[in-house]
């Protein structure tokens, strides 16, 4: 019976002890590594976004920035240290204007994923003072209405939001498993189970038994063109330059969420981008006119509201694309930097 | 619902707080949470399982009476049909299909497999055929019948209980007191069957896919990794599975049968079978191969029967022909091994004894099992032939870098089966010994370790066992 006794003494120490034991940049490293918690995605980041809280509250003269958004903001196919946000700190402090950046981009992360994202930092007491978005000319212009609008966060979303779920959720979503997520929210309560993602990354690197984590293509476009080329003509990159009539009313659902995420947002700094576009790779979709109108309507329409808005589209070199928009290291880097100029600028 | 997932460690509890106080309800307890523990796999399949025990229960209870034999026919045809329509009829679809040419769409014919069906059916039949028998007596009523089948420590990958093991056990439930030495017993073995899993079978299994998924360009020793690899993966997964089986057994106060032990081990193929999946190759002998005549009817006849007997026994594991060679495999190894020891050894008055003959056929047989794995392994029969031609080829035997890493973990890995040998002889000196010379505090700290370990590596969703599919 007392060796019972003493588990249970360890087990409360390891529950208890176990958040404060496990560093920061175990969760978190410029940004909060897609290979480690794509398995349980909502739950990791709400670690992430507790330590970023905690943090925040720790040193309230320190100036920070929030991310939110895709891949592009993640900066994939590359590394950590060669992300926006890595950049985008080391920009600043070249600059003399330290600035932490918490980046809580997820490679293929929807507007519904990003409304949830917003409703999570908050849930999780994350203050955003300032924000930034970025916006792909796809999600906002020609979502298929069986899809959904989440790809990773619907749960929460659900949980968060009913109204903003069934806006995101198309006709083919699955609906919410009450027992999933109780049980999730259960199992998150266990501190070793909340922090396992992150201990057994240490754990398998430790001990060399790294998972397989597909190899990353970060090439420029140009050394794979054949064949991107031919990928392109797919119709899901055919809707990256889709030139039908832009519906930017509330009958699209995309509009709708956004303007609940701004709303999560109105007493921030919003800050959105227009991430760039391989204008190369995919110039004959570029030059279509319906395209080219829909562009300036939808610049319009995000210039109307109250937001810092800029357009990127054209403002990367495409010798620095891997893809149709995600950039080499260098790419990224230039990116960071439009970011850091603005920021400082609008925010010094 | 999987005995390493969450919900199972909640069922379990729920059921072990509701089961031991409660001497009365013990048995409806137990039938609740097996009610519960198989409803999540889908309502439909609960009903089917139902029916098909609730039928063969009646045929069992008037078995003995005057229409026994048609009642024993009807029942073991019901359970067969109720098998084969669900795990064979894509097969059989596909096969028929490919051989006339008859361009049917094979997918509609693949049906679902409902979970256990290949375990109950097995298990229902035997209970059948024992009761008709004589050799046990039949269950009192529908509900300890129902846990004597669907008790859920066993219930979809066995051990295939048969009913004089288990029923008077079943019947003695309500009158056991609760003992704490056994108790502790049967976590130790749920414990050891995480291990296993977790740590072993779930780690080695993408290692063995890697392996499987390149099979074309592996050259001869790589093929052999592979195959090694999956030996100790399956062996690994299924014994996992098995101890666990054992120590939620314990948890209750029950002792379910043994199915492995150490079987890589062995030196002959029937040692193998003594070794290997026990419960399910005494089932195939008293089921199959005595009544095909066992070894009465001469000795080639005897042979015949063996591969007879473990070809059927391929089939059971799945709908598919390289389960079939891989029976067969089996069958000609263990009637090879017979032809080996009356034709050659005998007549030549040798005997094969000592350390090092013992040895030496522990490692054939390790390599011819291995071989039989691959048949097991490979979705298809020409991918299964070109991997073992390769492995048979000595002139394709390469170091390469794959295989410097690997061969070190395999040498590794058949050391730990004899360590798991080694132990299992001193289990209980070990474990006493374990608890009067390691204080509380260390021991505590020992189990709170593995069961963090177990929790961090745990693979939930991703993993489950080899043996569910069958």
């Amino acid at each position: 019976m007392r060796t019972w006794i003493y588990a249970l003494i360890y087990a409360l120490l390891l529950q208890f002890g176990l958040p404060y034991l496990v560093p920061d940049s175990w969760v978190y490293g410029s940004r909060v590594d897609y290979d480690m918690i794509k398995n349980n995605m909502a739950s990791d980041l709400g670690v992430a976004m507790d330590r970023a809280a905690r943090e925040i509250k720790r040193h309230p003269e320190q100036d920070y920035v929030v991310l939110i958004g895709d891949s592009v903001t993640y900066s994939g196919p590359g590394k950590a240290d060669e992300s926006i946000g890595y950049y985008l700190e080391q920009y600043a402090r070249e600059h003399g204007h330290p600035l932490k950046v918490y980046n809580f981009a997820q490679p293929g992360m929807m507007g519904g994923d990003v409304y949830a994202e917003v409703l999570m930092l908050k849930e999780h007491g994350v203050p955003l003072k300032r924000v930034v978005l970025d916006q792909v000319y796809s999600d906002m212009a020609f979502h298929p209405a069986s899809e959904p609008m989440f790809d990773w966060l619907g749960d929460e979303l659900h949980r968060l939001d009913p109204e903003g779920w069934q806006i995101a959720h198309g006709p083919a979503a699955e609906p919410v498993k009450p027992m999933v997520t109780f049980r999730q929210r259960l199992l998150d309560w266990v501190s070793l189970w909340r922090y396992r993602d992150f201990l057994r990354t240490r754990l398998y690197a430790a001990l060399h038994l790294d998972t397989i984590v597909e190899a990353k293509d970060t090439r420029p476009w140009a050394a794979k063109k054949l064949w991107l080329t031919e990928l392109m003509k797919e119709p899901q990159y055919q809707r990256w330059v889709d030139p039908k009539p832009l519906d930017l009313t509330t009958a699209n659902p995309e509009v709708q969420l956004f303007d609940r995420t701004l709303n999560a947002l109105k007493d921030s700094e919003v800050l959105v981008w227009a991430a760039p576009f391989n204008q190369e790779l995919m110039a004959e979709g570029v030059a279509r006119p319906g395209y080219q109108e829909n562009l300036k309507k939808l610049d319009a329409w995000y210039a109307s509201h109250k937001i810092t808005y800029v357009q990127w589209r054209t403002a990367i070199d495409p010798a620095l694309f891997t893809d149709h928009t995600h950039l080499v290291p260098q790419g990224y880097r230039q990116v960071a930097a439009m970011l850091g100029e603005k920021l400082l600028t609008t925010n010094p | 619902m999987l005995f390493h997932s969450p919900e199972f460690l909640v069922l379990l509890t729920l059921t072990l707080f509701c089961f031991w106080p409660a001497r009365r309800w013990r048995i409806p307890v137990l039938a609740v949470a097996s009610l519960l523990f198989y409803s999540v796999s889908g309502w439909q399949y609960l009903l089917l399982f139902l029916g098909m025990m609730t039928l063969t229960h009646l045929c069992a209870r008037h078995v003995r009476g005057r229409y026994g034999k048609a009642l024993l026919g009807f029942g073991v045809v019901v359970n067969l049909a109720n098998l084969i329509l669900f795990k064979y009829t894509g097969l059989a679809v596909s096969s028929v299909n490919r051989l006339l040419h008859l361009g049917l769409d094979e997918k509609v014919w693949q049906l679902i497999l409902p979970v256990g069906i290949s375990f109950y059916t097995f298990q229902l039949i035997a209970y059948l055929v024992d009761v008709y028998k004589g050799r046990t007596q039949p269950a009192r009523n529908l509900v300890e019948m129902w846990v004597f089948i669907a008790f859920y420590g066993h219930l979809i990958a066995g051990p295939i209980m048969r009913g004089s093991e288990f029923l008077p056990q079943i019947e003695a439930a309500g009158k056991s007191r609760f003992d704490r030495e056994r108790f502790q017993y049967g976590l130790y073995l749920f414990a050891l069957g995480m291990i296993k899993k977790i740590l072993f079978s779930d780690l080695l299994g993408p290692k063995a896919d890697a392996f499987f998924a390149q099979a074309a360009s592996l050259n001869g020793l790589e093929s052999w990794v592979a195959g090694w690899l999956f030996a100790f993966q399956i062996y690994f997964d299924f014994s996992a599975y098995s101890e666990m089986a054992l120590g939620i057994g314990h948890m209750f106060g029950f002792e379910l049968a043994v199915n492995f032990r150490t079987p890589y081990l062995s030196a002959n193929p029937e040692e193998f079978w003594k070794r290997w999946h026990i419960t399910l190759s005494s089932w195939i002998r008293d089921f199959i191969y005595i009544p095909l005549g066992g070894s009465r009817r001469g000795e080639f006849r005897s042979y015949l029967n063996l591969v007879i007997a473990m070809a059927l026994s391929g089939l059971w594991h799945g709908a598919a022909w390289t389960f079939v060679i891989w029976g067969v495999f089996h069958g000609l190894l263990s009637a090879l091994h017979k032809l080996w020891h009356r034709r050659v050894l005998r007549p030549l008055g040798i005997e094969l004894q000592g350390v090092w003959v013992r040895w030496v056929s522990i490692f054939l047989m390790f390599q011819a099992t291995t071989i039989g794995w691959i048949f097991f392994r490979e979705r298809t029969l020409s991918g299964a032939v070109s991997l073992v031609r390769k492995m048979l080829n000595p002139t394709l035997w390469h170091l390469t870098p794959l295989t410097v890493r690997y061969l070190p973990i395999i040498a590794l890995l058949a050391l730990l089966h004899g360590a798991e040998y080694w132990y299992r002889q001193r289990e209980e000196s070990v474990l006493a010994s374990w608890r009067r010379w390691v204080p509380s505090p260390a021991r505590a700290l020992v189990y709170v370790g593995v069961a963090a370990v177990l929790l961090l590596m745990l693979k939930t969703g991703e993993s489950t066992f080899i043996y569910f599919r069958f």
